[in-house]
């Protein structure tokens, strides 16, 4: 336990301490980086752990963007309150559309159609919905010169930086003592296979629900961090089928199954992506990037078809603790 | 729990900490670019790829044409582009990489959600913001000090037009009900729900039967039309991207509707060469008000022969004359501030009076908000396939020709 | 006294009764064997008492309460336990995982689990492959997971579907034996087998399926004698099986 733990306080110090000796840019990607580990571990406890595959969850990314923007650009509730209540809102948004799924039996490719649904049907209610500002969007105002970070939490790249840290932190701590609790070996169960998991007592609507609703909820947090950042949200960027698939391509490089696999694939898809814009700008070809972006997914994809993670933990002798 | 597995876990940390370390040497790549030269550097954040590609691109060729033209008159801006391949939340990383590689003023970023998110960095770096495109009135009601925005909100581009559009009527043209069709996206429910108000405040007596939306990818619009048919309305108003602007009169040729006029309160559309290349004549008496280049000005000519030249191809349009008017907006702060800080730019920016540019309306400058409040909106027609500004009488080219032909008499 | 009690079971699948009109009881502490030629409707009977399926008609009735309409995991959670006869391991768990799993339906503490499963595969010999991955067992070695999964339950009734069947002749030793023990310790178990010679060494009863009706219930002894049962099951199956 000892060795462990100044092990990960090792780490976390030299985390910290990045921001002594990385620009705004670096921050901003390392940032956001954090974030897209963050949405993968909530993801993947849902896929990778419960085995229910969901391709809608920009529904909790927009609901929770929204409610937190709403919530302070209107109310004046400070996104301290207004995160708490994003993540109840999108958690119980997940639990029903896990319970209206998981009722009726609906399995695999069926159940990622609902979550699709969805989460477009909610789109399209927010494009049409006057009080979220409709598809004109809606916008935080800019900070002004008395702006407390740490009370507003909105700031700049080193503050992102941080809470974003923070964030990611306190989701991996909490992920990692949900998935070695009961309620872990239970998900696991389930996404082997759910009828023998049954037979041996995992209550499996009941966990389903709970897989849901927890990653739901995390990722809605996520989502304020989304509009904190941003400070203007769009129906078709926040809740859009693009929002869906952008935020599973970390966990699935990185790994399925794993809370190191959404981490190592974050740390490889963001600056991919930001390298390739940069050599599609190096050489002035609009569009290069998605070029090469997607050639090198590709075959990461190819090369590594259970993502990056397990070959590395076989290297290094994990492979007992994938 | 055994003590192999502590180990472990902390390799696993370790690791994703040399992950780190590969990603920022990966991200230090630019660093080739960081030469320090004289000349100020300048960050253009645009959409160059993704659905908003099209203006976007259209907006950096003025940009470019704008560079190259101030430098020949001495003033030498080192710009570099970032794109947002059209995603609105990509605003504020491209703004914290521009100044990142030492740019001291941005300029951007066609989009509204694009511009805000960059404004958001900007705002915090405290490095200027010049809007060259951008609509959405929350850019300069957000309380941002660092936007600069030279050109029109949205709903302002619509009233301005509404003026222009009551001078019109008279005579033998004399609509008394209009159907509105738009594009259900955030600009066109901006401009559609602006144009209601906007007709009643100008004292325009057209009531508006019906507003038909539909979707932004729509492939068909033959029932948007046949239903705008059905009202009988005297006048067409369609808020459209350019797509669906041609969909618009092919199916209306199809289904021979004939209303007294088409007009675009606030759209593009009808003035990019696509548009009047895919209808050819009937393109013709399409009437438009956005803002638009003042065709009159000595340099609007010299840069329209200029883009001729090196633009064969394309139509110098409202992107490309903003894109070249965001890059003399900046040349001229550079010149006067004498300096390439920030802080020295704002203020030379805050300063700011041109009389001489290319766009149509007063000089430029900047309101306390940052907004440019003398911008102009003229009426344009399509006629012989180009767009023509026909009012206001000072600056028109063309007589308007009203009420529109029927398509049967076209030639 | 009878720990489960089925009464006129009936399950329909489209034009074909896979079980009809079944009625019978276990007793407590007893061990009762469920025999019958292929199709004649065994695992069907499990997957009611389980609550895989749902009954067409008729009553199941375990400990006293029907379990009629009640899900396998709340039927587990009574004290049912059912192996599979096509085996289900859970193939990205470990041995030892997929035998916590279900230790945790009664221990629900992580800690717990895993010393009870690991005291249940010391019992079934799988204790030196708990850390392998379930996926790399052999056939037998899926069969013993089947039943530790099933008794990690703690199950009062334990339904064994044909886990003798490919087993070598020392592993099936083993199973006969701890299956014994078991009873001894007041376990009830209701096996379906095909091995005659394990149904006629430990069974207290036998009761014989035949084209989804039951035609015979009785001691081993008397099975083996009944002309029905001779005719219609065994006498095929002696032919069968050489
Ligand atoms: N889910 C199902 N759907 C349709 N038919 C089924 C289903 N399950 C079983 N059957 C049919 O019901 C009959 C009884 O099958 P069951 O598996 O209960 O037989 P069994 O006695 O266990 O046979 P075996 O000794 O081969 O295991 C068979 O004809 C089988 O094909
Ligand atoms: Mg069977």
């Amino acid at each position: 336990m000892k060795r462990a733990h100044a092990a990960a306080a090792a780490f976390l110090a030299v985390l910290a301490l990045v921001p002594a000796a990385a620009d705004d840019f670096q921050l901003s990607v390392l940032a956001l980086i954090f974030l897209f580990a963050y949405i993968g571990i909530a993801w993947n406890l849902m896929m990778g752990y419960a085995g229910q595959l969901s391709l809608g969850h920009a529904l909790y990314i927009g609901v929770g963007a929204y409610t937190v923007a709403i919530l302070a650009e209107r109310y004046g509730v400070t996104p301290w309150l207004g995160m708490p209540v994003a993540f109840a809102l999108c958690a119980a948004l997940a639990a029903l559309t896990g319970a209206l799924g998981f009722r009726f039996a609906v399995r695999g490719v069926y159940f990622a159609l609902l979550t699709i649904a969805f989460a477009e049907f909610t789109r399209i209610v927010f494009e049409h919905w006057e009080f979220v500002g409709k598809t004109g969007g809606f916008f935080l105002r800019a900070l002004g010169p008395d702006n407390r970070p740490w009370s507003s939490l909105r700031g700049d790249a080193t503050f992102f930086y941080y809470a974003l840290l923070c964030t990611l932190a306190l989701g991996w701590a909490l992920s990692a003592a949900l998935v070695s609790s009961r309620i872990g070996y239970e998900w696991r169960a389930i996404r082997e296979d759910e009828d023998a998991a049954r037979a041996i007592g995992v209550r499996a609507f009941r966990m389903k629900v709970l897989a849901a609703s927890i990653s739901g909820g995390l990722t809605g947090i996520a989502g304020g961090w989304f509009a904190l950042l941003g400070g203007s949200l769009f129906p078709e960027t926040v809740l859009g089928m693009r929002m869906s698939i952008d935020v599973i391509i970390a966990p699935i490089v990185g790994g399925l199954g794993s809370l190191s696999g959404p981490i190592l694939g974050a740390f490889i898809v963001v600056p991919l992506n930001e390298l390739s814009r940069d050599l599609a700008q190096h050489f002035n070809i609009n569009g290069l990037n998605f070029l090469i972006y997607g050639a090198l997914l590709m075959m990461i994809v190819l090369f590594a078809p259970h993502g990056l993670w397990p070959p590395i933990a076989r290297l290094l002798r994990l492979h007992r603790w994938k | 729990m055994s003590k192999n597995r502590q180990t472990n876990r902390t390799r696993r940390r370790v690791l994703a900490a040399g992950g780190a370390g590969v990603a920022l040497s990966a991200l230090g790549f630019p660093t080739v670019l960081r030469a320090q030269g004289a000349a100020p550097k300048v960050g253009v954040i645009l959409p160059l790829t993704g659905v908003l590609a099209f203006p976007g691109v259209a907006t950096r060729k003025g940009t470019e044409l704008g560079i190259k033209m101030l430098a020949e008159q001495g003033t030498r801006l080192e710009v570099i582009y970032a794109d947002t391949e059209s995603k609105a939340e990509n605003g504020r990383v491209a703004a914290e990489k521009l100044i990142r590689d030492g740019c001291t003023i941005l300029v951007g970023a066609w989009d509204s959600g694009a511009t805000i998110s960059a404004a958001q960095a900007a705002e915090a770096a405290k490095v200027p913001l010049v809007v060259n495109v951008g609509s959405a009135p929350q850019i300069t009601e957000q309380g941002f000090t660092q936007v600069f925005r030279n050109f029109m909100r949205s709903d302002q581009i619509v009233s301005r037009g509404a003026g222009l559009f009551k001078n019109m009527l008279g005579g033998g043209f004399q609509p008394k009900t209009a159907v509105m069709l738009h594009v259900n996206d955030t600009f066109g429910q901006a401009v559609a729900g602006a144009t209601k108000g906007a007709w009643q405040k100008a004292g325009i007596d057209i009531r508006i039967l019906e507003t038909i939306s539909y979707d932004a990818r729509a492939r068909d619009l033959s029932v948007e039309v046949a239903k705008a048919r059905a009202t009988g309305a005297d006048l067409v108003a369609p808020v459209t991207r350019v797509n669906d602007a041609i969909l618009i009169v092919r199916e209306m040729v199809k289904q021979d509707y004939n209303p007294m006029a088409i007009y675009g309160p606030s759209s593009p559309g009808p003035y990019e060469k696509a548009f009047t290349d895919a209808l050819g004549k009937y393109a013709n008496d399409y009437l438009v008000s956005v803002p638009w280049y003042d065709p009159n000005r000595a340099l609007t000519k010299r840069v329209l022969d200029r883009w001729t030249k090196e633009f064969p191809n394309d139509r110098f349009e409202l992107n490309s004359g903003f894109g070249w008017e965001g890059m003399l907006v900046v040349a001229d702060a550079v010149k006067r501030a004498q300096s390439s800080k920030p802080a020295d730019l704002h203020a030379a920016l805050r300063r700011t009076r041109i009389e001489d540019h290319i766009m149509y309306g007063g000089p430029i400058e900047f309101d306390p908000k940052g907004q440019n409040p003398n911008i102009g909106v003229p009426m344009l027609q399509v006629q012989n396939q180009q767009p023509m500004v026909v009012a206001p009488a000072d600056v028109a080219q063309a007589k308007p020709v009203l009420p529109m032909r029927r398509w049967s008499e076209r030639s | 006294m009878s720990l489960l009690a089925v009464d006129s079971l009936t399950r329909r699948f489209a034009g074909l009764v896979a079980v009809k009109d079944v009625s019978f009881s276990v007793a407590s502490g007893s061990i009762t064997a469920l025999i019958g030629p292929n199709g004649a409707g065994k695992t069907t009977c499990f997957n009611l008492i389980a609550g895989a399926l749902a009954p067409s008609s008729g009553s199941i009735e375990f400990a006293g309460r029907s379990t009629v309409g009640l899900p396998p995991e709340q039927i587990c959670a009574r004290g049912v336990a059912r192996t599979f006869q096509i085996v289900r391991p859970l193939a990205g768990l470990t041995v030892l995982e997929n035998v916590m799993v279900a230790a945790l339906v009664r221990e629900r503490a992580v800690p717990a689990a895993r010393v009870r499963a690991q005291a249940v595969l010391e019992r079934l010999g799988l204790a030196r492959k708990a850390d392998a991955p379930a996926a790399d067992l052999t056939l037998p070695e899926r069969k013993l997971l089947e039943v530790a999964k099933a008794l990690a339950t703690r199950p009062r009734l334990l339904l064994l579907d044909e886990v003798m069947a490919g087993l070598r002749p020392t592993e099936a030793a083993r199973i006969t034996e701890v299956v014994r023990e078991l009873r001894a310790e007041g376990l009830t178990v209701l096996l379906i087998e095909h091995v005659m010679r394990v149904v006629m060494a430990i069974a207290d009863t036998v009761i014989v399926l035949h084209h989804g009706e039951k035609i015979a219930e009785a001691e081993p002894a008397a099975i083996a004698i009944d002309p029905r049962v001779v005719e219609c099951y065994l006498g095929n199956l002696r032919k069968r099986r050489g």
